[in-house]
């Protein structure tokens, strides 16, 4: 694994288990969207961290309610080009109010990294690179401008021009 | 039937040939023609082992035909890519009148050494 | 017209050297050319038969002199000294080269150019009335909204990998030019009961394989709400349009799946939630754009037309240019010109670098340094004075720019074609010349009236032959060029796509359809009326006998 998260090389604390393995019965642990509304009481029970992985055409509406029982939410780029996790991450940021860790996975490229960063996630499993900080660094300052506002809060061209927040 | 490979050349998109000892080349009488199919197979999957690191993208092997000493695809594409577009001369090394089964159509036609091409005239 | 601030200049010179930094890395193999296809696409680089193209936008139609030169240069300095001007107010160059693109860029940038998003799967050129502002017909000037749009729609982090491309255009004026009952989302501005303007809003139009014409999703939108409602359409898009068929992911299958009311309520539930939030266009952000478009210095004149008169009187040719070419102007003693593109034996919408700086010239000199490009490919001096109408008419003539032709049978859409594209299926290009020679009297097309000719190379539609009056579609017949014909499509207020006329022709048959079509019109035209107007009173039936013969015409 190549996690990189707050620009860093880190350490996964988390099992992941959303591939139908065996949950264990304790620590930190990934599930997918199924395992989780089977055994959902079971998984809180468990008192550890919980972790969820979505595919790409699961909409987080289905876990709205249930936001503040994750610590991790996994978001799934099968193909760099299928861009619906962008805005699932904004739905889950600026709708849902979801404050764990929001990670990307998958088919996760440097020249992606910039978007996904403003749309909200915080951590990206850049496997495919050979220096993912390197990466994540120069992905980081392609711009100092843009024009739309999303939820990391950050002025947007139209509000520096008005001096507005 | 006799095939040869065609690429666009991934540093400015120029059509290109394979040549003879695995280089490109953009001249078509330059270009190795492969007369066993399993072989142009063969060929168009060595070159695209190479992945990103190729000199070319979209390698595809065509169909040619031999003329008159000379070789000439067969599809109306491959010809266009070959010798460039029909309606400028751009180019300007284009011969259109020199295709078998291409005939030139005078016409009112304002730009210098602008030619029709009719595949199907039946000059 | 707009002019990008310290914020829009900074934002082009970090994208070009974000894209000059993809090409390096691609260029050292580090990325694949399936991990760079999309990059390159948003910058508008695509691979085409000889050579890459690169698709130049002209934001909703618009270019200063300044521009025009810049585009000039580019195609003298990375390409064979021209381009092409396209269905959607871009400028094509055929013969770029990768290497160079970035540099290209950059000098496009520097007057505040850019191919951003002229293709891939995100918002693309947000097009427009080419007469936005000068139009006697228009209610609103739809360009500060463009404007919004454009920035609001660079760069999207939420929408850059969308499902497929997505395509905006905004009407002004009731007689739309702008063709939105074909776009993904197309917009009408107009007055609400209460006599405030706003956006009709349709959705789910489109051309190329499965043809829709628009629905309206809402009546009547409220500008400060533009960008939230546009968000809210594009996030319902993004999340559940279709990603399983390439030719099935267009926002109008889903939005003629489910219906428009069922979609029109997902994007309401969605919009609910963010009408009134960040999105909010803020009042001091329009007024700062709207003072762009204000209205040039126009002198205060009288009205010209007298004058004009006795001129055209005394000559027939700058008549027959005036009644083609020259469309009233809201200002009195101003008239809009049409620049042509299209004189007979050229390749339509093409233009040299020479013309390019010559047409720079004249807007300098007689429309205060502003060039506007049509959707027939064709540019546009939009603030000419009504005196100075002769002596731009005789400029234009010594540059081949005055073919009178305008929405005429002659002043033919056409696509690259088999030529330079890497999609087509034909040559669409010869067919448009041999059009043109056929029916190359003035006169004649000119009593023939309005009649569009629309072709496209392949079922992608970029010629917009669905709504051509005639449309003609280059299919591949057994390894041969052949062309299907359709009748009485239309992009305006009345949109309609073309009725299949009949099996495909081959291309020396396709100019002598024409004439049969054209003669069966003059036989069957009813008190002046248009072409378009007879054949939706007639049928299709009478052409087809008249093209095919009678027996064939019966077994299709």
């Amino acid at each position: 694994m190549s996690l990189i998260k707050g620009g860093h090389l880190v350490e996964d604390t988390f099992v992941d288990a959303s591939g139908g393995e065996t949950i264990p019965a304790s620590g930190p642990v990934i599930v997918n969207l199924a395992q989780w509304q089977a055994q959902r009481d079971a998984l809180l029970a468990r008192g550890t961290p919980l972790g969820l992985r979505l595919h790409s055409d699961q909409s987080p509406e289905a876990i709205a309610d249930d936001i503040q029982h994750f610590a991790l939410i996994a978001l799934e780029f099968p193909k760099f080009r299928d861009g619906r996790a962008y805005s699932y991450a904004r739905l889950l940021r600026e709708r849902y109010g979801f404050k764990g860790e929001l990670r990307a996975v998958g088919d996760v490229l440097m020249e992606q990294v910039f978007f996904m960063v403003r749309t909200g996630f915080d951590a990206f499993d850049l496997q495919q690179s050979p220096d993912p900080v390197a990466d994540f660094q120069t992905a980081l300052r392609d711009f100092s401008v843009w024009y739309q506002p999303t939820g990391d809060g950050r002025p947007t061209a139209m509000q520096l021009r008005h001096r507005t927040r | 039937m006799p095939q040869m490979i065609i690429a666009n050349r991934l540093v400015d998109g120029a059509v290109v040939f394979l040549a003879p000892g695995a280089g490109w080349t953009t001249a078509l009488a330059s270009g190795v023609v492969i007369d066993d199919e399993a072989e142009a197979q063969r060929l168009l999957g060595a070159v695209k082992q190479l992945e990103a690191r190729s000199p070319v993208i979209d390698p595809q092997v065509i169909q040619v035909k031999v003329e008159g000493g000379s070789v000439w695809p067969i599809e109306i594409r491959e010809l266009i890519r070959a010798f460039g577009p029909t309606v400028r001369t751009d180019r300007g090394d284009t011969d259109w009148e020199a295709m078998p089964g291409i005939t030139r159509q005078s016409g009112d036609r304002r730009e210098p050494g602008v030619t029709r091409v009719n595949k199907n005239s039946k000059e | 017209m707009y002019r990008y601030d310290e914020f829009d200049q900074q934002f082009v010179a970090q994208r070009a050297a974000q894209f000059r930094r993809q090409v390096s890395r691609r260029l050292a193999g580090e990325l694949t050319e399936d991990q760079f296809r999309p990059l390159r696409l948003m910058n508008g680089l695509y691979l085409q038969l000889h050579a890459y193209m690169l698709r130049v936008n002209t934001p909703y139609g618009t270019l200063s002199s300044r521009q025009m030169r810049q585009l000039a240069h580019v195609a003298r300095k990375y390409d064979r000294g021209f381009g092409h001007f396209t269905t959607r107010q871009n400028i094509q160059y055929n013969w770029i080269k990768l290497a160079e693109a970035p540099d290209a860029i950059a000098d496009l940038g520097e007057v505040g150019v850019t191919s951003i998003q002229s293709s891939g799967n995100c918002v693309r050129n947000i097009t427009s009335d080419q007469y936005a502002g000068c139009a006697r017909d228009e209610l609103a000037d739809p360009r500060v909204y463009c404007e919004l749009l454009r920035q609001y729609s660079f760069l999207h982090p939420e929408f850059s990998y969308l499902p497929r491309k997505f395509k905006i255009a905004i009407t002004g004026s009731p007689n739309d030019r702008a063709a939105v009952a074909v776009h993904d989302i197309g917009m009408r501005m107009h007055n609400n009961e209460r006599g405030e303007m706003g956006f009709e809003v349709l959705v789910g139009g489109g051309l190329g394989r499965t043809p829709y014409i628009g629905q309206t999703i809402r009546k009547w939108l409220a500008p400060e709400h533009l960008l939230s409602y546009v968000e809210a359409i594009l996030r319902v898009y993004n999340m559940h349009g279709r990603r399983d068929n390439i030719h099935k992911a267009r926002i109008k299958i889903i939005v003629n799946q489910m219906g428009i009311d069922k979609f029109r309520e997902l994007v309401d539930q969605e919009w609910e939630q963010t009408k009134d939030g960040v999105l909010k266009v803020p009042d001091d952000e329009v007024a700062r754009i709207k003072a762009y478009f204000a209205p040039p210095p126009y002198e205060k004149l009288a009205d010209g037309k007298a004058e004009l008169t006795m001129l055209r009187k005394a000559d027939p040719i700058f008549d027959r240019w005036v009644r083609g070419n020259v469309v009233d102007h809201k200002v009195p003693g101003y008239a809009i010109v049409n620049v042509s593109l299209k004189a007979p034996g050229r390749v339509p919408g093409d233009i040299t670098a020479e013309t390019m700086d010559a047409v720079a010239d004249l807007a300098d000199r007689y429309s205060f340094g502003e060039i506007r490009v049509n959707h027939r490919q064709n540019l546009v001096l939009v603030d000419v004075k009504q005196s100075e109408l002769h002596e731009l008419w005789q400029k234009l003539v010594a540059l081949e720019l005055a073919t009178p032709n305008l929405g005429l049978l002659t002043d033919i859409i056409c696509c690259p074609g088999l030529d330079y594209c890497a999609l087509a299926n034909a040559r669409a290009i010869p067919i448009a010349q041999d059009i043109a020679h056929a029916f190359s009297d003035i006169d004649e097309i000119q009593r023939i009236g309005h009649f569009t000719i629309n072709i496209s190379g392949c079922m992608n539609a970029c010629g917009h032959h669905h709504v051509g009056h005639i449309g003609i579609l280059g299919v591949d017949k057994r390894g041969e060029e052949f062309f299907q014909l359709t009748l009485g499509g239309s992009s305006d207020q009345h949109a309609s796509l073309g009725d299949r006329l009949g099996p495909g022709l081959p291309q020396a048959e396709v100019p002598g359809a024409i004439r049969k079509i054209v003669d069966t019109y003059f036989t069957m035209r009813a008190n002046d009326e248009r072409f378009i107007d007879t054949y939706r009173r007639v049928g299709i039936e009478p052409f087809k006998v008249s093209v095919y013969g009678a027996e064939t015409a019966r077994a299709h």
